[in-house]
C-alpha cells in the first residue's frame, strides 16, 4: 500500500482511497462543501485543495488518489506522496474560496435557519477573512418554492450541486437541475415539475448552507438550542437510524416549558439506511400530530369514557382481570412496541398462564429508489411497523392469529391498537395506547402510553438488526412508558418485579430470548444509566 | 510570403469543397498510404514530426495518442474539436468551409492511427455553413469509398458524424466537449481520468483540434523531415490591421512580419500598441516585445503563449482598460459555474474593471485584481479559470511557487489603469481627424 505523509503524520493509503479519506482517518479535517460520501465526486467547490509535493497546482483532496511510486522515485526515501493540508499556500486558497463564496452570499445569518450548523459560517470563522473586499452590488435572486415542502433561498446557494446529484443519483427523480451559467447559475426545477418525491427531505440535510430550507422547520427554532438524541424511525420495518433534534420551548402565555421534537434527521448507518431517510419517517411526527393523543387514563363509566387517575384506572383494570380466571385473559403484544415491552408482556402472560398473541402491523405502499449510480437502493418497506419481527421473536410467536386467540376470552389487554379489527368486543377491553381510534373508543380502560420519542428500547428491523432508540423528550400528559405500565399491572397481580430502567429489562430479555443471546448489552445501551426512567411501584 | 500553401492550398479554388476538385488537386493520396502503414507506425510518425496540439494547449499530439490504453476492450473514439470559440480564432473555419475533404482525410488517417471506428466532429453551433459543407463532403466521401465499411479495401471501417454544439465556450474544453456530446450540461470533468482512458461514453477517447488532425495528411505526403523543416501553421490575424484574415505561414514566422508583410501593416498607418498573440487567453505583448517568432517556445520565453494562434493586434487608439474589460466580460459570461473561483472570480474581475473604466476605480483595485487573478488561476477543474486570469496577471512562474508573474495587462499597461483611476477618463485620446 502506498505510504503518504499528510502534514506530519504517516498514513497508509488504499489503492483507490482519496487523500481526503486518508486524512480523515488520522484526524485531519479538510474543509469541503461539494463532497459527500454517498454522492459522485465533482471536486468543484475547491475548498478541499491541498498542497501535494511535486504537483504543479494545488489538488482537490476529495478526488486525488495516490499511486505507488517505484522504489527509486519515493519522496524522502519512503513516501509515495507528501501532502500539506495547512501550509500557507493552502490557507491562501481556502481564504480565497471563502471570499469568492461570500461575494454574493447574503449575510442574513440572524434570520437563516442554518445558522449554527452552516458550513459557510463555520469555515468563514475558521479559514476566512474578517472583512469583505467586495464593494459592488450583490446579486440577489429571489427565493423559490420548489415543491410541497422545500424552499430554495437562491441567494444563499454556493453551487455545491449536492442536491442536484442527490436527485440524479439517489432518488433517481431528477427534479433539480442547474440553470443558467457562471455567476448566474441557479438550482431550479422545471416548470410544472416540482420537487416532490418521498426522499426530498434529504436535500435539506445535504445543503451545506441555508439555501434549501424545509417548510416544516422554517423559523421554528435555532439549532444551538437543540439537543440531539439517537433514535430509530418507527415508520416501517426498515429501521432507519435517525437523530431527534429536540428543544424545550415556552408555550405562548404559559410559564411551563414544553418538550418538542423539532426535526428528525437521518443518522449514518451503512448497513441500514446509509445517509438517508424517507419523508414518511421525517414527517412522521407531523402525521402523529393530526391524530388525537390519549393524555390521561380513561375508564368506561356508563357508555362514555371518563378521565380518571392512574390509581383508579389500574385498580379498575386489576379488578376486571382478577374477576375472571387467567385462562379467560389474553395479552396482545404489538409490532409498534419495543422488544423490551413485548418481552415483559410475554413474561406476564407466561407467569399467569393467559392467552398471548401479537397484533398485525399495517401494510401500505412500498417504494424503491434505485439508480445505476447508487450501490445501495433505498426501499420504503410496505410493513408500516418498526418491530413486527422483534415482537414475534420476543413473544415466541410465528404469526398473528388475533381472532382465534381472543375468541373465548373475557379480558383482553392490548399494547396499542393500530390496525386491529375486533370481530366481537370482549367483555373487558384494556388498551395501553397513545392515539384514539376505533378500538380505543370501545375500550373499557384506556392507559396512555408514551411514544417512541418519549421512551427507550430496541426495535428489530426486517433484517433482524436490533437497534436502540433513546428517550428524547418527556412523556406527554400523564402517559407512561408501556414497560412501566406492565410492571405496575404485574405488581398488582402479585408479581414482584423490579427494574430500575429499561436497560434492566433488556438485560433480562437478552438472557431469556434465544435469538438475542448474542446481543451485546453495552453496545446497545451505552448510556442506559442516564435514561432517568425510574420504575414506579 | 511566397511560400507554397499547404494547409490552405484549396482556398480560392472554385468548388474546392467538391470531392472531384479535391482529387484533381492531389487529394486522398495520403489515406491509402496511411492504411498500408501500421497504427503504431503512424503514432510514431506523429511523435517524430513533433506536432503539437493547435487548439491552444500545445500538447504533443503523438504522445497524446500513445496514452490510449492497449488492453481496454471498449471501442475508441476520435473527437474532432471544431468548437473554435476562443476569441480571435477562426482558422478551423477556413479549413472546414473551404477544404472539408482535407479535414475528412485527416480524420480518416488519425482514426486509423488510433484504431477508432467512430469519429465525431463537434462543430461550433454558429458554424452552420461549415456543418452543411462538412455533411455534404462526408456524404461524397462515403460514396467514393473513403469512409464507411472497408475503406479502400483495407478492412478498416470508419463513420464520421457531425455534431453541432449549442453555443458555449466551455464546450471547446475537451472534457466539457465530451459531456456536451453525451447530451449533458457542458461541465468539464475532473482529471484524471484523462479522456484517453475514460472519455466519451466511458470509452478511450482522443480529442484534437481540426488543424491538428489535418497535419498527418501532409506529413504522410511530404515526409517527416520536410514537415520539421517547413511546418506550416495557420495564423488568425485580427484587429487593427489593413488586411486581417487567416494566413498560412511557416511555424515560427516573426510576429512583426505577419503584421507588416502578410497583413499589410496597421490600419491608417498608426502605431502598434499591443498584441495578444494566441487567442484571448494568453498574456498580452507590448509593441516592443513583438519582435518574436510565432511558435510555442519563443512565445513562452517572452511570457506569452502561441495558444490557438489567434493574433489580436491593437493600435495606439486602443484603451487597454476597455480591452481587458471586454475580455473579462467574455470569460464571466462563459464561465460554466462549476468551480467556485472561476464562477465568482471572473465576474468579480469584470465588475472591478467596469468600475475602473466608468471612473469609479480605486487605486487598490489594481492589486486586488492581480490577487484575484492569482486566486483563480490553477485552482479550477478546467483551464477556463487560467484563461481568464492570465490576461490580467500573466503566466504562472515556476520559480515563484506557480504564482502568476504579473506580466500582462494590469502591470504592462499599469500607467493607463492608474490614469483611468485618478483622472476618471481614458489616457488614449483619438485625434479628431482619425475618426
Amino acid at each position: 500500500m502506498p505510504l503518504v505523509k499528510i502534514d506530519s503524520q504517516e498514513v497508509e493509503i488504499g489503492k483507490n482511497e482519496t487523500v481526503f479519506n486518508a486524512a480523515k482517518r488520522v484526524g485531519i479535517d479538510i474543509p469541503f462543501y461539494c463532497y459527500h460520501p454517498g454522492l459522485k465526486i465533482v471536486a468543484s467547490c475547491r475548498m478541499c485543495l491541498v498542497d501535494m509535493v511535486g504537483a504543479p497546482k494545488l489538488v482537490p483532496a476529495c478526488s486525488t488518489t495516490v499511486p505507488e511510486l517505484p522504489e527509486a522515485k519515493k519522496i524522502e526515501g519512503k513516501f509515495d506522496a507528501v501532502i500539506f493540508t495547512d501550509n500557507e499556500k493552502v490557507k491562501t486558497a481556502r481564504r480565497a474560496v471563502l471570499e469568492f463564496l461570500l461575494l454574493n452570499h447574503p449575510i442574513d445569518c440572524p434570520i437563516c435557519d442554518k445558522a449554527g450548523e452552516c458550513k459557510l459560517q463555520d469555515y468563514s470563522f475558521e479559514h476566512g477573512n474578517d472583512a469583505s473586499r467586495f464593494v459592488e452590488i450583490k446579486r440577489v435572486p429571489q427565493k423559490k418554492d420548489l415543491g410541497p415542502s422545500i424552499f430554495l433561498y437562491t441567494s444563499r446557494c454556493i453551487m455545491c450541486s449536492r442536491c442536484v446529484r442527490f436527485t440524479e443519483e439517489i432518488s433517481g427523480t431528477e427534479e433539480l437541475k442547474v440553470t443558467y451559467r457562471g455567476w448566474h447559475a441557479e438550482i431550479d426545477v422545471a416548470p410544472e415539475k416540482p420537487l416532490n418525491n418521498k426522499m426530498m427531505g434529504n436535500v435539506v440535510d445535504l445543503c451545506p448552507v441555508g439555501c434549501l430550507i424545509d417548510k416544516h422547520e422554517r423559523f421554528e427554532g435555532r439549532v444551538w438550542n437543540f439537543v440531539h438524541t439517537d433514535s430509530i424511525c418507527p415508520g416501517c420495518s426498515k429501521g432507519c437510524n435517525t437523530t431527534l433534534d429536540t428543544m424545550k420551548h415556552q408555550k405562548l402565555n404559559l410559564e411551563e416549558l414544553v418538550d418538542q421534537v423539532y426535526r428528525i434527521r437521518p443518522r449514518e448507518n451503512m448497513t441500514v439506511n446509509q445517509w438517508w431517510i424517507c419523508d414518511d419517517g421525517r414527517y412522521h411526527l407531523e402525521t402523529d400530530k393530526k391524530k388525537t393523543r390519549i393524555m390521561v387514563p380513561h375508564v368506561k363509566q356508563g357508555s362514555k369514557l371518563a378521565e380518571v387517575s392512574w390509581a383508579e384506572a389500574l385498580s379498575v383494570s386489576l379488578q376486571k382481570i382478577k374477576a375472571v380466571s387467567t385462562k379467560e385473559v389474553a395479552l396482545i403484544g404489538s409490532p409498534y412496541a419495543s422488544n423490551e415491552e413485548n418481552y415483559l408482556l410475554g413474561k406476564l402472560a407466561r407467569l399467569l398462564g393467559t392467552g398471548l398473541d401479537v397484533s398485525k402491523p399495517i401494510y401500505g405502499d412500498t417504494q424503491t429508489f434505485k439508480t445505476d449510480k447508487n450501490p445501495y437502493p433505498f426501499t420504503i418497506e410496505s410493513e408500516k411497523a418498526p418491530n413486527y419481527r422483534g415482537a414475534k421473536t420476543t413473544l415466541s410467536l410465528t404469526d398473528s392469529q388475533l381472532d382465534k386467540t381472543i375468541a373465548d376470552k373475557k379480558v383482553v389487554i392490548m399494547l396499542g391498537s393500530h390496525n386491529v379489527e375486533l370481530k366481537s368486543k370482549p367483555e373487558t377491553l384494556i388498551v395501553i395506547g397513545s392515539f384514539e381510534d376505533a378500538v380505543t373508543a370501545q375500550a373499557d380502560v384506556l392507559l396512555p402510553a408514551a411514544l417512541f420519542t418519549e421512551t427507550s428500547g430496541t426495535y428489530t428491523n426486517k433484517d433482524g438488526a436490533v437497534q436502540k432508540f433513546n428517550r428524547a423528550i418527556n412523556a406527554l400528559g400523564e402517559s407512561k412508558a408501556i414497560w412501566q405500565i406492565l410492571v405496575e399491572l404485574a405488581s398488582g397481580l402479585g408479581q414482584s418485579w423490579y427494574y430500575e430502567n429499561v436497560g434492566d429489562v433488556a438485560k433480562e430479555m437478552i438472557e431469556n430470548v434465544n435469538a438475542y443471546k448474542t446481543l451485546e448489552l453495552d453496545k446497545l445501551y451505552p448510556q442506559f444509566s442516564t435514561l432517568n426512567e425510574q420504575m414506579v411501584v | 510570403m511566397g511560400m507554397e500553401k499547404v494547409l490552405t492550398k484549396m482556398v480560392g479554388i472554385e468548388n474546392s469543397q467538391n470531392i472531384d476538385v479535391y482529387l484533381k488537386h492531389g487529394g486522398y493520396q495520403a489515406l491509402p498510404k496511411a492504411l498500408k502503414m501500421t497504427p503504431d507506425a503512424l503514432i510514431q510518425m506523429m511523435k517524430d514530426s513533433g506536432v503539437r496540439g493547435r487548439g491552444g494547449a500545445g500538447f504533443p499530439t503523438g504522445m497524446k495518442w500513445s496514452f490510449l490504453p492497449k488492453d481496454n476492450p471498449k471501442p475508441r473514439y476520435l473527437l474532432c474539436n471544431a468548437d473554435e470559440s476562443e476569441p480571435g480564432t477562426f482558422k478551423d473555419r477556413v479549413l472546414m468551409e473551404d477544404d472539408p475533404h482535407q479535414v475528412i482525410e485527416g480524420l480518416a488517417i488519425s482514426s486509423f492511427a488510433i484504431q477508432s471506428h467512430t469519429c465525431y466532429i463537434y462543430i461550433r453551433g454558429e458554424y452552420v455553413k461549415g456543418a452543411k459543407i462538412l455533411n455534404k463532403a462526408i456524404q461524397e466521401a462515403y460514396d467514393k469509398g473513403y469512409l464507411g465499411k472497408n475503406i479502400l479495401g483495407s478492412g478498416f471501417d470508419l463513420d464520421i458524424t457531425v455534431h453541432r454544439g449549442a453555443g458555449a465556450y466551455i464546450c471547446g474544453e475537451e472534457t466539457g466537449l465530451i459531456e456536451s456530446l453525451e447530451g449533458k450540461r457542458g461541465w468539464p470533468r475532473i482529471k484524471p481520468p484523462f479522456p484517453a482512458v475514460y472519455g466519451v461514453f466511458g470509452c478511450p477517447t482522443i480529442v484534437n483540434n481540426v488543424e491538428t488532425l489535418v497535419t498527418p495528411v501532409h506529413i504522410i505526403n511530404r515526409g517527416v523531415q520536410w514537415w520539421k523543416d517547413n511546418e506550416p501553421k495557420l495564423y488568425c490575424m485580427s484587429g487593427h490591421l489593413n488586411r486581417p484574415g487567416t494566413y498560412e505561414a511557416k511555424m515560427g514566422t516573426n510576429l512583426l512580419d505577419l503584421i507588416n508583410e502578410y497583413c499589410g501593416g496597421i490600419r491608417h498607418g498608426r502605431k502598434l500598441k499591443a498584441v495578444i498573440p494566441g487567442g484571448s487567453s494568453v498574456p498580452v505583448l507590448r509593441a516592443e516585445e513583438c519582435n518574436v517568432a510565432m511558435d510555442f517556445d519563443a512565445l513562452a520565453k517572452v511570457g506569452s503563449a502561441l495558444g490557438s494562434a489567434g493574433c489580436m493586434v491593437m493600435d495606439e487608439t486602443t484603451c487597454m482598460v476597455n480591452a481587458l474589460w471586454n475580455l473579462l466580460k467574455f470569460y464571466a459570461h462563459e464561465s460554466c459555474g462549476q468551480c467556485t473561483p472561476c464562477r465568482e472570480g471572473t465576474h468579480w474581475l469584470e465588475m472591478i474593471l467596469g468600475r475602473i473604466e466608468t471612473g469609479r476605480g480605486r487605486m487598490e483595485d489594481l492589486d486586488l485584481m492581480l490577487e484575484t487573478a492569482n486566486n483563480i488561476a490553477g485552482r479550477t477543474i478546467c483551464p477556463l479559470g487560467d484563461a481568464a486570469a492570465w490576461p490580467v496577471a500573466g503566466l504562472p512562474d515556476r520559480n515563484k511557487g506557480n504564482d502568476l508573474n504579473g506580466q500582462s495587462f494590469v502591470n504592462k499597461f499599469r500607467e493607463e489603469f492608474e490614469y483611468h483611476i485618478t483622472n476618471k477618463k481614458c489616457m488614449v485620446t483619438i485625434p479628431h481627424e482619425w475618426n
